[in-house]
């Protein structure tokens, strides 16, 4: 947690990528689905009709064509919009049933095992449990998505293409069962097998973790509430960042020490449930420090917190202290406070400006810096407890593992069983470890700054052995160039979200690391993103199922 | 292809899998217990070549467990965990970092230079990430801690315990912060989990017998020297002559340390005497075989090179003269105590370990202290008496042998000139032309604005050490 910054979910950028993706992906099958349905009644109508009349063969096969497209989209949205819980009901118990017998519950044995001998592996039982807890509360969360995924995935990519080549399915299909029942009753078996699993294996981790760390029994977690960073320079004048003092790290930036240089946070919705049972607002900070000299190395590096009224122009100084890099800095904030004036003020009335409380951060030690980003000053409000972290993050495993179900059962609707497999196979890991790659390659940033224009003008500059520093030249076709690259970046940047981000599920950083799993930036973007591939998933599921012949192998 | 049926090439290969056995069973068969079983093939050869896991040191079971099951692919893993490692460095995921470092090393346990490497990253890199002095010991302990560790993995090889002790030796004794980690391995900074009998204690990891750190450092390079005699290991840090004389080393820093510290009572002048014991007795005796026919002892002088070479016959094979051999080994000798400073190191233990010395550091000490303190008048009498004692003890065959040459005893003669003139000055009295080591303070003038420097840092109020 050292370097990692919370964002808010963004609802309207979520909505505004799913929206184009998906209307994109539907337009795309929509026309495939119609030509492919007027071609083959074409072609249909051509045959019974004979060559001699073409053009009456061409307006049949159109007319034949758009009614039974135009049926099928009906008859679909009616199979996906009334589906008989009864009937999805039965054909879930017996995909649970089916999971059970081909021993999906043989992966708890795994699960055992791992715990029997985690144990051997992990950190000495004498260390700090500062640097204990973080280890094993990942490895707990670890071990259960990693073993609880290629369970389902396999279930998942296997299930549907077996009971076809069995012909277990057509047996099925015989009976009065819509395709969609069979899709969404195989999704939720596979799920309801999945969530047995995780259920038994996150309530043993939990018990396992409390037995081999006694201190998480009774640890409360953070509830952070984060505002927003802005600096000054050493002169006072505001700017973008700090200094850069060589860290390899980048995250944060410094402010001097002694000089006018400050970090400013502004925190919104600051009221009296921020404070805690004593009437205090908590603040704390995670800043480091950086020395130029070796100071008093007895002490740490001084800083000091400012809490200003930017409307009235009221400043109250907390008294300094001593930053405790890599720890818990906890600051109750008292609501009486003496300002600069030497005035007493209250921190929630004549500081706290329309619930937006603005605080300063200075260094006070003389050639001492100090390094901060956004998450690193944050108020503290009213503890979680530790079993409610934990048990959010297997919500968010389960909600990965849906996911993948979905997924998997939807591409095992229209290929077999191995191609099924490669397929989400190939998106899984994509997901899990291709996703900075493809951001940093459609944004142009880091290491893949974009040089030599977009997709067209790099391929003219390759065949025409230009340098990327050469400009083009100016003209028709270098505008017609240009003006093509831009749809053809936007459409690769939004292909990239195709593949999930299966980082968006990892909790394991926030549990370990003593904090609560956030609503805002940490469930409600998984629950959002499973529902954003969960709905064009069953759609394109289905319709692939429907359109498939059972009876062939 | 055949005319064999299913059944019949199953029991080919059957038979097949089963003669395959025999050679697999009788290579790999484990290494005896007791006298007159031989073992298998394989398990003699690893116990000759001292490639299996219980003859290198402890076996770890969770690291043979890693190893077996990735099957051969320890080193993709190895690899995939060093990127993972140094990306929680720079991140400063400390935690996740320690972690990485112990599956690292599940995997490669008896690869020496990933446990330096880890270690050193640990306690010198890591350590000094940290703004509180207590954080960094932490880190310096846990870069020990792993040395250590690395040396029950590798019992049979000297490095890891040389490293374990220079780390206790030089790491908490001579970094920035050494004040503060010399008193924090006497008394952990985290009293919570070493207090004992409601009595704050050390790391008993460390030091279980609450010694001084270089003390304990002199301890376990002794250990590093038996180690290196009872399995005959070769060590790949520096010259032989040069490695053997650490433990000496160590109880030198010991003595110098105390004596920075303002300690100059007996404690400290014994143990300069034993530093010398051991620079001459042990370290001096030991025999070292430079060039073929040639054995010497550091400790030789010119008279008993000349003894040995009368009392002893020529090796047999020495093609010169009984002359010849002793210039032979008068010339080893003295290239081997220069290369070794055996001389200086000899007379300055042998200097500092009289009383008088030890006296005369003494007021010049005190002078300084109190001149820090503003106590001017108290500062120009211990300086001057000071002063007089040094230049006795200068002057003496005995205790002036090791120091007459020697920079630090300049330094601190030119130290307390300093100190008498300054105090002299800020109380308007002229300095007269005659004053105790007069002759020093005059020749080493071109060494007065670093000597003035040194003064100034000493009286600092803010001085760190």
């Amino acid at each position: 947690m050292n370097d990692y910054d919370p964002k808010a979910f963004n609802w309207l950028f979520a909505f505004q990528t799913w929206g184009i993706v998906c209307g994109l992906m539907f337009l795309g099958a929509v026309l495939l689905a119609f030509v492919l349905q007027v071609l083959s009644h074409t072609l249909q109508e051509f045959e019974q009709i004979g060559p001699g009349k073409p053009r009456r063969s061409l307006f049949q096969g159109l007319r034949n064509g758009c009614a039974a497209f135009a049926n099928g989209v009906i008859e679909g949205f009616r199979d996906l919009f009334f589906m008989s819980p009864r009937r999805v009901g039965a054909i879930t118990v017996l995909v649970f049933r089916e999971s059970v017998r081909r021993k999906t519950l043989l992966v708890l044995v795994v699960f055992a095992i791992c715990f029997l001998f985690a144990g051997w592996f992990l950190s000495d039982p004498n260390r700090d449990p500062l640097l204990r807890i973080p280890i094993y509360v990942t490895f707990v969360l670890t071990a259960i998505s990693w073993l609880i995924l290629p369970a389902v995935f396999l279930l998942s990519c296997w299930g549907l293409p077996d009971d076809i080549k069995a012909r277990s399915l057509h047996t099925v299909v015989t009976k009065p069962v819509k395709r969609s029942e069979i899709l969404v009753g195989r999704i939720l078996g596979v799920t309801l097998v999945g969530t047995l699993v995780v259920a038994v294996m996150s309530v043993v981790g939990y018990l396992w973790l409390v037995r081999a760390l006694p201190e998480v029994n009774g640890i409360k977690t953070r509830v952070p509430v984060f505002g927003e960073i802005t600096f000054l320079d050493r002169e006072g004048k505001p700017t973008d960042k700090g200094i850069n003092v060589g860290d390899i790290n980048m995250f944060r930036s410094y402010i001097e020490g002694d000089t006018a240089a400050r970090a400013i946070w502004k925190f919104s919705g600051v009221g009296p449930s921020l404070l805690n049972k004593d009437g205090k607002l908590v603040l704390e900070s995670k800043i480091q420090g950086f020395r130029t000299h070796k100071g008093n190395l007895e002490r740490g590096i001084i800083f000091q917190y400012t809490f200003v009224n930017p409307t009235t122009n009221v400043r109250a100084k907390f008294q300094p202290f001593e930053i405790a890099e890599f720890r818990d800095s906890i600051k109750p904030i008292d609501n009486d406070l003496i300002d600069e004036k030497n005035h007493p003020v209250k921190l929630m009335t004549d500081i706290v400006d329309k619930g937006q409380l603005t605080v300063e951060v200075a260094c006070l030690s003389t050639g001492q810096f100090l390094g901060m980003a956004r998450p690193d000053v944050f108020i503290r409000a009213q503890d979680a407890y530790f079993v409610a972290s934990f048990f959010k993050a297997v919500l968010c495993i389960w909600l990965m593992m849906f996911l993948i179900i979905v997924f998997a059962v939807s591409v095992s609707t229209i290929v077999k069983g191995p191609v099924a497999s490669f397929l989400t196979g190939v998106i899984i890991v994509l997901g899990i470890f291709g996703r900075d790659f493809m951001q940093q390659l459609v944004a142009g940033e880091g290491i893949y700054k974009w040089e030599g224009g977009g997709i067209l003008e790099s391929a003219y500059r390759i065949v025409t052995h230009m340098n990327p520093n050469v400009p083009m030249e100016k003209g028709f076709w270098t505008t017609v160039v240009q003006v093509l690259d831009t749809p053809m970046l936007m459409f690769a940047g939004h292909s990239r979200a195709i593949i999930p981000d299966f980082d968006t599920f990892q909790m394991a950083k926030f549990v370990a690391h003593g904090y609560d799993v956030p609503w805002n930036s940490g469930l409600l973007p998984a629950i959002m993103h499973t529902l954003a591939f969960l709905i064009p998933c069953v759609i394109l599921g289905y319709f692939c199922l429907k359109s498939r012949e059972l009876e062939s192998k | 292809m055949n005319n064999l049926t299913s059944h019949q090439r199953k029991m080919v290969y059957l038979v097949g899998m089963g003669l395959l056995f025999i050679p697999v069973i009788t290579l790999g068969f484990p290494a005896a217990h007791s006298k007159g079983q031989s073992g298998g093939a394989l398990a003699q050869m690893r116990q000759e070549h001292d490639l299996g896991e219980s003859t290198l040191g402890n076996v770890d079971p969770s690291s043979a467990t890693m190893n077996l099951v990735l099957l051969g692919l320890r080193g993709p893993a190895a690899c995939m965990l060093w990127v993972q490692m140094d990306k929680q460095k720079d991140a400063k995921d400390w935690a996740g970092m320690r972690a990485t470092t112990e599956s690292i090393i599940k995997l490669q346990p008896h690869f020496q230079k990933v446990w330096q490497f880890h270690a050193w990253n640990l306690a010198y890199n890591v350590s000094v990430e940290w703004d509180s002095v207590k954080d960094r010991y932490f880190w310096v302990k846990e870069g020990a801690k792993f040395y250590r560790k690395g040396s029950q993995r590798n019992e049979k090889y000297p490095e890891l315990y040389w490293y374990y002790a220079d780390t206790l030796g030089k790491k908490i004794g001579r970094s920035d912060e050494w004040r503060q980690f010399r008193r924090f391995f006497r008394i952990d900074p985290d009293t919570a989990r070493y207090t004992v009998n409601g009595v704050p204690g050390p790391d008993l990891d460390l030091n279980p017998k609450d010694e001084d750190n270089y003390a304990v450092s002199a301890d376990w390079f002794k250990e590093t020297n038996r180690i290196m005699d009872q399995y005959g290991k070769e060590q790949h840090i520096m010259d032989k002559s040069l490695f053997r004389s650490y433990p000496g080393r160590s109880t030198i820093d010991h003595a110098s340390s105390l004596q920075k510290e303002g300690h100059f009572d007996e404690e400290t002048r014994e143990i300069w005497n034993k530093a010398f014991d051991y620079w001459d007795k042990v370290y001096g005796q030991e025999t070292w075989y430079p060039a073929p026919y040639i054995g010497i002892h550091l400790s030789w002088d010119l008279k008993q090179i000349q003894q040995h070479v009368e009392t002893t016959p020529l090796p047999e094979g020495y093609k010169g003269t009984k002359k010849q051999y002793e210039l032979d080994l008068r010339s080893w000798v003295a290239r081997y105590q220069n290369m070794t400073n055996f001389r200086y190191w000899r007379d300055k233990c042998h200097s500092e370990g009289q009383v008088n010395t030890v006296q005369a550091h003494k007021e010049l000490y005190d002078a300084l202290k109190a001149f820090a303190n503003g106590d001017t008048q108290e500062a120009e009498r211990l300086a001057y008496e000071g002063l007089l004692k040094y230049e006795k003890v200068l002057g003496d065959d005995v205790s002036g042998k090791g120091l007459q040459d020697d920079d630090l005893a300049i330094e601190e003669g030119m130290l307390g000139i300093l100190t008498w003139r300054s105090a002299r000055e800020l109380t308007n009295k002229q300095i007269p032309n005659e004053f105790p080591l007069r002759n020093m303070w005059l020749a080493h003038q071109n060494r007065l604005k670093e000597i003035e420097a040194e003064f100034r840092r000493r009286i600092s109020p803010n001085r760190n050490n």
